[in-house]
């Protein structure tokens, strides 16, 4: 194994193990609000669908 | 270890597989919504658009291309949000759908057709500086305008080389480039023709005005956009959080990219009108702008080449470090510019669109479907890095000699209602069904819920380790360094 691809590994392992620790923050997750806005444009996507069919 | 091999390890943060910190993460919403812009307003939307427009008239075209790929968008972008949260690339996260081996593999396989995407930008660049070279009273022969489809090329290597900081301050550079096209062909071909003028206009290769002819148009829009699939990683993992990600990439992978295919849909319509038949928005610059305005825009589509290029370099290039995490980054990337240049040269891409578009969808809608389902409804979006990248216990991933068969059942169980629905090579549906799901969402769908089913299963869930493979460990002081 390369010492490169060693270092590599070793440093993978260091940060998966801080990361799996429930103490650790990715930051703020998705929420409400997201969701609240994704189906605004989802409702406003699927009623220019079906204009463009009437459209046609 | 040494200075120098601790420098080496650091840069894998940006320039391999190493998972990255949130304190390290580089980008913002805006900055994820410019880059991915720059990927995806090139000029393959003209190319898509310029199809769209000589297949069917212009409002249910646009509005179903707009609204279809906007659409589509608030569902495949979920996997960007997969890659913020973890800070690793999606292709690191699919060695637990797929296996370690069968990830490898299949990246492998996507990777060389995804490729295809940069040839057809190469070719643009390649065409608009033979435009301006010829407009000097220079001949360019069709061998110099491959060399210079090749340079196109050269220089996305170049940029992507530097880094992700690199990539973003040349999108930030020429993506106003790239919107400022789109607006020029736009202003063009209203100067030249009316609103009312362009709705009346017929389509060169009219599908027709029936449902199933709205739903085959529906089809190649979901097709184009899951086709982004291998690049849904790379870059929103460096960015700081999960709104920013979401949106942004909604914004510039969804929402822009759908514009920008639209404008290619009016310009092709509207150029198809008078004799022009090309899905080359060079041939439609230079003819709308004349001499002063269209060599200027095609200037503005080189530079523009040059800024795609390079994000979808540096992003191709990243994620295809899972196999082989040592390869130095600038020899992995040269070796899949060398394939782009053999796909340049060979021209088939461009003259075999529709094919080499159903092809990805073919193999991106299962994957997306299998992403999306595994991270938030099978794991509920808990998962352990560890697992991942086989710390403590190697063997995390091999599941069946490396693959994970219940991951490829589902994939294949979306490729084949792929095509028991639908025949990419003559672009016909061969079931009713595909008029209410077309193939892409079919594929998507089965994929889905076939893998969801099969993790119910008690065995399998087992032979996945989904119950053992996230282990809580005790809370403890934060240890990531600044």
């Amino acid at each position: 194994m390369s010492d490169l691809l060693e270092g590599i590994e070793e440093e993978i392992a260091r940060r998966a193990r801080i990361i799996d620790d429930p103490s650790y923050d990715p930051g703020p997750k998705l929420d409400k609000n997201d969701l609240i806005g994704a189906i605004i444009l989802a409702v406003v996507c699927a009623i220019g669908i079906a204009l463009g069919y009437i459209l046609m | 270890m040494s200075k120098n091999m601790d420098t080496e390890v650091n840069n894998e943060v940006y320039y391999g597989i190493i998972p990255v910190f949130k304190n390290e993460k580089l980008y913002n919403g805006m900055d994820i919504f410019i880059i991915l812009s720059g990927i995806s307003i090139a000029t393959w939307c003209y190319t898509h658009g310029g199809h769209l427009g000589t297949s069917m008239g212009l409002a249910p075209a646009v509005l179903n291309t707009f609204c279809t790929i906007s659409l589509a968008s608030v569902f495949v972008i979920l996997v960007c949000v997969i890659a913020t949260r973890l800070g690793t690339d999606i292709w690191v996260y699919q060695r637990t759908i797929l296996g370690k081996t069968g990830c490898n593999l299949f990246l492998l396989a996507f990777f060389f057709a995804t490729w295809g995407w940069y040839a057809i930008n190469a070719k643009v660049f390649g065409s608009s500086m033979a435009k301006l070279i010829e407009a000097l009273g220079i001949n360019v022969s069709a061998v110099g305008e491959t060399l210079l489809a090749l340079l196109c090329v050269a220089l996305g290597w170049y940029v992507a080389c530097r880094g992700p900081v690199a990539v973003r301050t040349t999108n930030k550079l020429m993506v106003p480039c790239l919107f400022a096209i789109g607006f020029i062909l736009l202003i063009l071909v209203f100067n030249r023709w009316s609103l009312a003028e362009l709705l009346a206009m017929k389509p060169v290769n009219d599908v027709g005005k029936s449902w199933e002819s709205y739903v085959l148009i529906a089809e190649w829009n979901l097709a184009y956009l899951f086709a982004w699939y291998p690049s849904l990683g790379a870059l929103p993992r460096l960015c700081k959080t999960e709104r920013g990600s979401y949106w942004g990439s909604i914004a510039g992978f969804g929402i822009t990219l759908a514009l920008f295919v639209c404008i290619g849909a009016v310009a092709g319509l509207a150029m198809s009108s008078v004799g022009i038949v090309s899905h080359d928005p060079t041939d439609w610059l230079v003819y709308l702008g004349g001499p002063v305005v269209g060599l200027l825009s095609l200037v503005l589509v080189g530079f523009a080449n040059i800024s795609t290029a390079s994000a979808g370099t540096y992003s191709h290039v990243l994620s295809s470090k899972i196999i082989k995490p040592d390869m130095k980054y600038w020899q992995l990337a040269t070796l899949w510019c060398i394939w782009c240049g053999i796909l340049v040269c060979w021209g088939g891409i461009w003259d075999n669109y529709t094919i080499f578009l159903a092809i990805i969808g073919t193999m991106a809608a299962p994957a997306i479907g299998l992403l999306v389902t595994d991270f938030y409804i099978v794991r509920k979006g808990k998962v352990s890095m560890k697992h991942l990248y086989g710390v403590d216990d190697p063997n995390s991933c091999t599941f069946t000699g490396g693959f994970n068969l219940v991951g490829f059942g589902a994939l294949a169980a979306g490729i084949i209602a792929y095509f028991i629905v639908y025949d990419p090579f003559s672009s016909a549906a061969r079931i009713a069904l595909f008029n209410y799901t077309t193939a892409t969402l079919l594929a998507c769908a089965v994929s889905s819920v076939t893998y969801y089913l099969l993790s119910r299963i008690p065995s399998l869930r087992s032979y996945m380790k989904l119950d053992t493979e996230y282990n809580a460990v005790s809370p403890a002081q934060e240890t990531v360094a600044d």
